[in-house]
């Protein structure tokens, strides 16, 4: 079921909360039965076969992290969180990696090895629980309820494509009565956040992803790319992929207040930072801060001296890339961001040495730093979103000018004739200039805060009757597309 | 009492307020406009357009393939005006069909009728009669009327997937104005769908919102409600009919048999272009007629000229992989379609020639 769908908004939504928040007038832990039942369906509404694959996960490791908590020997404890991830891994490995294996140990072409159906949401929900054995394991993390488990891990907006959530941030939430109890601005809040998600998955997203892939194709299918293709199609899967990820997380975090829980931030206008180590701090955050705490900190860190610290960067945005698809495209991609974040941190490094403190640009100075990162995150998307490292490498090639630099069918004139080039400065400059969701409706709830009781009746109604038309109209958008999905659904 | 009043005032003045904001920016949107139909009478017998009124052609969410057109003196979207047959001294070569003729998303030069009129040059005329939504049991009634009017000395009927399952009376959506096969003990009849009052529809027209949620978005409720999407690569909507085999057969045998008498033609005369499964060609679920084999055989038995374009699009598409439509968002042809249409069709007349 696809946040954007009509069956989703008008039929499970509506039944989900409402039935929620009957039951949680009478009984907590039934309401939040409730809530991971109705995730459950929500999960199985695709394809039923993977949700017996969900329940063992579930079982299981809540199960591992019971034995976890309970065991006392250190060496037993480190066994059993062992054996717990090593089941994770391999389950995930099994379903995502396969293939990718098989064509690297049998040196086969990966499209050879057929099409692998990847359970929806694996590696959101593997992930997840892998963090809460880890901190189980750091003595971090304890649940005795069954039922908050199974919700910390299927709860329905989260559950497809993340925000990836962290035990600590939910678990208070379920346990905390006032979360059974509606709340009018919890309820506005949240629809603004949805709203705002779905007008960029459903109008921008979709609206600029056609000029993406008619590059992306046309470098699949091997035919030739000049300069201002290259980079015209380039720029509109960097601005397709912020619109659509970040949407998705926007409607993921609006949902979630619906039923008055709050989700983690996940974007905070990327695309406007300075530098790589700035843009991880502000693209899918969630990601970057599990990468952080379980893999580059478990790699050692930079506990470990300069040269190691870097290898550790490395390591982790490279298997942040593979996380995200098996494929060589995606481990070029995290090698890249990889390095980006070596040369950016070693930059950061001489820069300190040279002046005894810490680096302060000019506007210039900051302004070439931005377009420096910028052009950086682009170059590595078209490997992200390449079908393979031919075409990417076809596409990048072109970008730098080895399919010639002729632009004089390009002019500024005839660009600005385009429906292309709108659809794609549009959305970018917005990405750069305009405040991001979290800053939207902070300084919507800031103003109702102030605001006198009668006004802040009146702009919650308001906003209601608004959004009571703008989402309907959306959904029929949406619903008018031949291919409605989102693109982190594929990880 | 008077809190939940001012509270349902407030909700409903957001609905309000965001519906006119809406319609505001749809009016400022090449949104498609509807098609300005002229009432079936006594002086015009056959569903058709206002004369000399304009269209505008849209689709998709995002308004793409902008075509503006204007209906000719008869209310068929065609650059040139049509002569009687009394004022007409070129042999006329007529093309009947439904919007695949009709054609609002290309610009006539694109179009086969358009080609073959500028390559058969002074010598022939071609009259386009595509009208959107028109069916076989239509074809017959247009056929009638363009005897009546122009006194054809060719024929060409375009046949497409829906035409014969969308043709028999309380079998397809009841389209006002529009003929069906009417099918019952004493045998088959042309029956004309009556028309409802307009009242509404023309309230409707006024909005550029209702316009682009009912053209644009093609709002459907059934399907938005349907079973689970695909994830995988995007799919065209399926059209499903729910017309039993037999009933479509007795439509089909009834228009091959009145066809030469409405059209005034001999078979060998009419040619039928019957379109080819493409969806299929691109490895997507039919989108096709699963009748259309036999039809086609049969109409070749009856002695009617075929252009079968299933064989035609399938070599093409085996060597270069062009599509023939914006599948899966838009399914009629688009201009490379209509050119190998036409090429299909010369062919095909200059070998009766």
């Amino acid at each position: 079921m696809l946040f954007t769908s009509a069956i989703f908004v008008f039929a499970y939504l509506p039944v989900t909360f409402a039935v929620f928040f009957i039951i949680g007038r009478i009984n907590r832990v039934a309401a939040a039965a409730w809530l991971a039942a109705a995730s459950i369906f929500f999960y199985g509404w695709w394809d039923y076969h993977y949700v017996p694959l969900l329940a063992v996960s579930i079982v299981f490791n809540f199960a591992m992290s019971r034995q976890i908590a309970a065991a006392q020997e250190p060496t037993r404890r480190k066994l059993l969180l062992a054996v717990a991830v090593a089941a994770a891994l391999g389950l995930l490995a099994y379903f995502k990696y396969k293939n990718f294996l098989l064509s690297v140990v049998t040196d086969q072409p990966l499209a050879a090895l057929g099409h692998l159906v990847i359970p929806l949401g694996i590696s959101f929900y593997t992930f997840t629980q892998i963090a809460f054995l880890v901190d189980t394991y750091r003595r971090e993390a304890h649940e005795p309820s069954f039922v908050h488990y199974v919700l910390f891990v299927t709860y329905f907006p989260h559950l497809i494509a993340g925000p990836i959530i962290h035990h600590k941030e939910m678990m208070p939430q379920f346990r905390d009565p006032s979360t059974y109890s509606p709340k009018l601005s919890d309820f506005n809040e949240g629809a603004m956040f949805f709203v705002i998600g779905l007008f960029k998955k459903v109008v921008i997203a979709d609206g600029v992803a056609p000029f993406a892939d008619a590059l992306f194709g046309a470098a699949g299918n091997g035919h030739p790319i000049g300069l201002a293709a290259s980079w015209s199609g380039a720029l509109a899967y960097t601005a397709q992929i912020y619109f659509d990820f970040s949407g998705y997380s926007d409607m993921a975090i609006g949902l979630s207040l619906l039923f008055g829980i709050r989700l983690p931030l996940n974007f905070a206008s990327p695309y406007q930072s300075a530098n790589i180590i700035e843009f991880w701090r502000r693209w899918h955050m969630t990601l970057s801060r599990f990468l952080r705490d379980y893999l580059y900190i478990s790699l050692g860190g930079n506990r470990k001296g300069p040269a190691r610290r870097y290898l550790n960067l490395f390591l982790t945005m490279l298997l942040g890339g593979l996380w995200h698809g098996a494929g060589w495209t995606f481990v070029i991609w995290g090698a890249l961001h990889g390095t980006y974040l070596m040369v950016n941190h070693g930059w950061h490094a001489l820069s300190r040495a040279a002046r005894n403190r810490p680096p302060k640009p000019s506007y210039v100075g900051r302004f070439a730093s931005w377009l420096v990162t910028f052009l950086a995150v682009v170059v590595a998307w078209v490997f992200f979103r390449a079908d393979t490292v031919t075409s990417a490498g076809a596409i990048v090639g072109a970008m730098f000018g080895f399919g010639g630099f002729d632009l004089t069918a390009h002019t500024l004139s005839n660009a600005l004739a385009t429906a292309e080039f709108w659809w794609i400065v549009i959305p970018l400059a917005l990405a750069l200039l305009a405040p991001n969701s979290q800053d939207i409706v902070a300084r919507a709830s800031a103003y109702l805060r102030a605001a006198s009781a009668a006004r802040r009746e009146a702009f919650a109604f308001v906003s209601l009757g608004a959004i009571a038309v703008i989402v309907p109209l959306c959904v029929v958008i949406a619903e008018s597309k031949a291919s409605p999905v989102f693109i982190y659904f594929n990880f | 009492m008077v809190a939940f009043i001012r509270r349902v005032a407030y909700l409903a003045a957001g609905a309000v307020l965001t519906l006119l904001v809406a319609e505001g920016i749809a009016r400022i949107l090449p949104v498609q406009s509807a098609l300005p139909l002229r009432d079936v009478s006594a002086d015009n017998p056959i569903r058709r357009l206002q004369p000399n009124s304009t269209n505008l052609y849209s689709r998709d969410w995002d308004l793409r393939g902008i075509q503006r057109s204007t209906a000719n003196n008869e209310g068929y979207i065609n650059p040139n005006d049509y002569l009687s047959k009394q004022s007409r001294n070129a042999p006329l070569v007529a093309v009947i069909g439904d919007s695949f003729v009709a054609s609002l998303m290309l610009q006539y030069e694109e179009t086969f009728f358009g080609r073959l009129q500028h390559d058969l040059g002074q010598h022939r005329a071609v009259y386009s009669f595509g009208m959107d939504g028109s069916n076989a049991a239509e074809y017959l009634a247009s056929a009638s009327f363009v005897r009546e009017r122009f006194a054809p000395d060719t024929l060409i009927v375009v046949i497409t997937a829906q035409n014969f399952r969308n043709s028999v009376w309380g079998h397809a959506a009841a389209i006002p104005d529009l003929n069906f096969f009417k099918i019952g003990e004493s045998g088959v009849s042309l029956y004309r769908a009556p028309r409802k009052s307009n009242a509404l529809r023309r309230v409707f027209n006024q909005s550029a919102l209702a316009r682009y949620i009912y053209f644009n978005l093609k709002l459907d409720i059934g399907t938005m409600f349907a079973a689970p999407r695909s994830l995988q690569a995007p799919v065209a909507k399926a059209q499903t009919s729910t017309m039993p085999a037999d009933l479509e057969r007795n439509a089909v045998h009834y228009f091959l048999d009145k066809l030469p008498a409405a059209s005034g033609l001999s078979r060998d005369h009419i040619v039928l272009i019957f379109d080819g499964d493409r969806a299929r060609l691109y490895g997507a679920p039919s989108l096709g007629d699963p009748m259309f084999d036999s039809i086609k055989r049969e109409a070749a038995e009856d002695r009617y000229r075929i252009v079968d374009l299933e064989k035609a699009f399938a070599a093409d598409w085996q060597a270069h992989r062009h599509p023939f439509d914006w599948y899966p968002e838009e399914y009629h042809w688009n201009g490379y379609a209509h050119a190998i249409v036409e090429r299909e069709l010369l062919r095909l007349l200059r070998e009766g020639a």
